[in-house]
């Protein structure tokens, strides 16, 4: 959902709700790949994420919502045990 | 895998208090990160519908003082506790102080000080970079009897200059160096929460950041030798107060 090119000069927003209906992860350029076998599940990535956008799954695994996570790397940085590496969006 | 002793998911809410459902922070944004954790200690309970699902006011109440240094304004969380008490929680990315650690007349506020001398009752220091102790904090101040306040340092990739990645690295580089000491004062007990025995040189903070670049070798030493006092001035009034404790 872009609506960037519908702004006022300045990005000024007049819109009661904001910046809400923009999408927060449309201007990632990369986003994090989870190496399952190297996880312990340990949640320090889910911890970490300053947006929240990691989800643990069913399986005890964690994953990426693509809507919120933004592609800092926090996550990749800090596992301890490397299984997260940042790729580049497609 | 129990053989690990962090695991997340079991030793914290699953719920989610927090959605950024404004794009208000931007990328590796350690203020966002505090604020996230901050609503994982109180969770649910306190929480008035907007758009982060919690009340979050950024006000900027600005202590102005001659000297520039003296100058603050942070955003502020301030939830109102039974009786009238606040719990206030400062957020501090240092955007007025961008230039704390170029010599003695920038050096910012010590807000935490002012408030142990204002009488509040729970004073403490936190970082995303220790996310159990923060959370502790939040919880331990909001069950506290009185005023509390909570100065959290975030990390602010833009206004630093250092790559996103790093926002909670350097938030702990900042304690690992001494130069945000971690400490809670309550009832005239000050204890040191991460108490550091082989500091780190400053530098190693400091390399990091963009916005220190002016800074040169001799900057860099006084720099050193100010947050050595500094340190140990804090460590050695924490002896003295469990000595009153105990
Ligand atoms: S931090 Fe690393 S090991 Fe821990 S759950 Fe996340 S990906 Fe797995
Ligand atoms: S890259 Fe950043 S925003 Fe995306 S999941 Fe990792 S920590 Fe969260």
């Amino acid at each position: 959902m872009s609506m960037w090119d519908k702004n006022k000069v300045g990005c000024i927003l007049l819109d009661k709700k904001l910046a809400q209906p923009f999408n927060k992860g449309a201007k990632r350029t990369h986003k994090p790949a989870w190496d399952e076998l190297k996880c312990t599940k340990c949640g320090l990535c889910y911890l970490f994420c300053p947006d929240a956008a990691i989800k643990e799954k069913a399986d005890g695994f964690f994953t990426s919502d693509a809507d919120y996570c933004k592609g800092c790397g926090v996550c990749a940085r800090e596992c301890w045990f490397g299984a997260i590496t940042m790729v580049e969006e497609s | 895998m129990d053989r690990y002793a962090v695991f997340v998911p079991r030793l914290l809410p699953r719920e989610e208090c927090f959605l950024p459902d404004a794009p208000v922070s931007c990328k590796g944004c350690g203020e966002a990160l505090a604020v996230r954790l901050v609503y994982k200690a109180l969770g649910d309970g306190l929480i008035r519908k907007g758009s982060w699902k919690v009340p979050w006011k950024q006000s900027v109440p600005e202590l102005k003082g001659q000297d520039p240094g003296e100058r603050f304004s942070p955003s502020l969380l301030r939830l109102p506790k039974a009786d009238k008490q606040v719990l206030s929680i400062c957020f501090d990315n240092e955007a007025c102080t961008g230039a704390e650690g170029t010599g003695k007349e920038f050096w910012k506020k010590n807000m935490p000080a002012v408030a142990v001398a204002e009488g509040v009752a729970y004073v403490a220091t936190a970082s995303p970079g220790y996310p159990f102790d923060l959370i502790e904090k939040v919880k331990r101040a909001y069950a506290a009897p009185g005023d509390a306040y909570i100065h959290i340092l975030c990390p602010c990739p833009v206004g630093w200059a250092f790559d996103a990645s790093m926002a909670v690295t350097i938030g702990r580089l900042a304690i690992d160096t001494c130069i945000f000491p971690l400490y809670e004062v309550a009832q005239d007990t000050c204890l040191m929460s991460v108490s550091v025995a082989k500091p780190r040189p400053v530098k190693d903070y400091i390399k990091f950041q963009g916005r220190f670049k002016n800074l040169t070798d001799t900057d860099m030493e006084e720099l050193q030798k100010m947050v050595t006092i500094a340190y140990a001035r804090l460590s050695s009034s924490t002896q003295q107060g469990e000595k009153k404790h105990g």
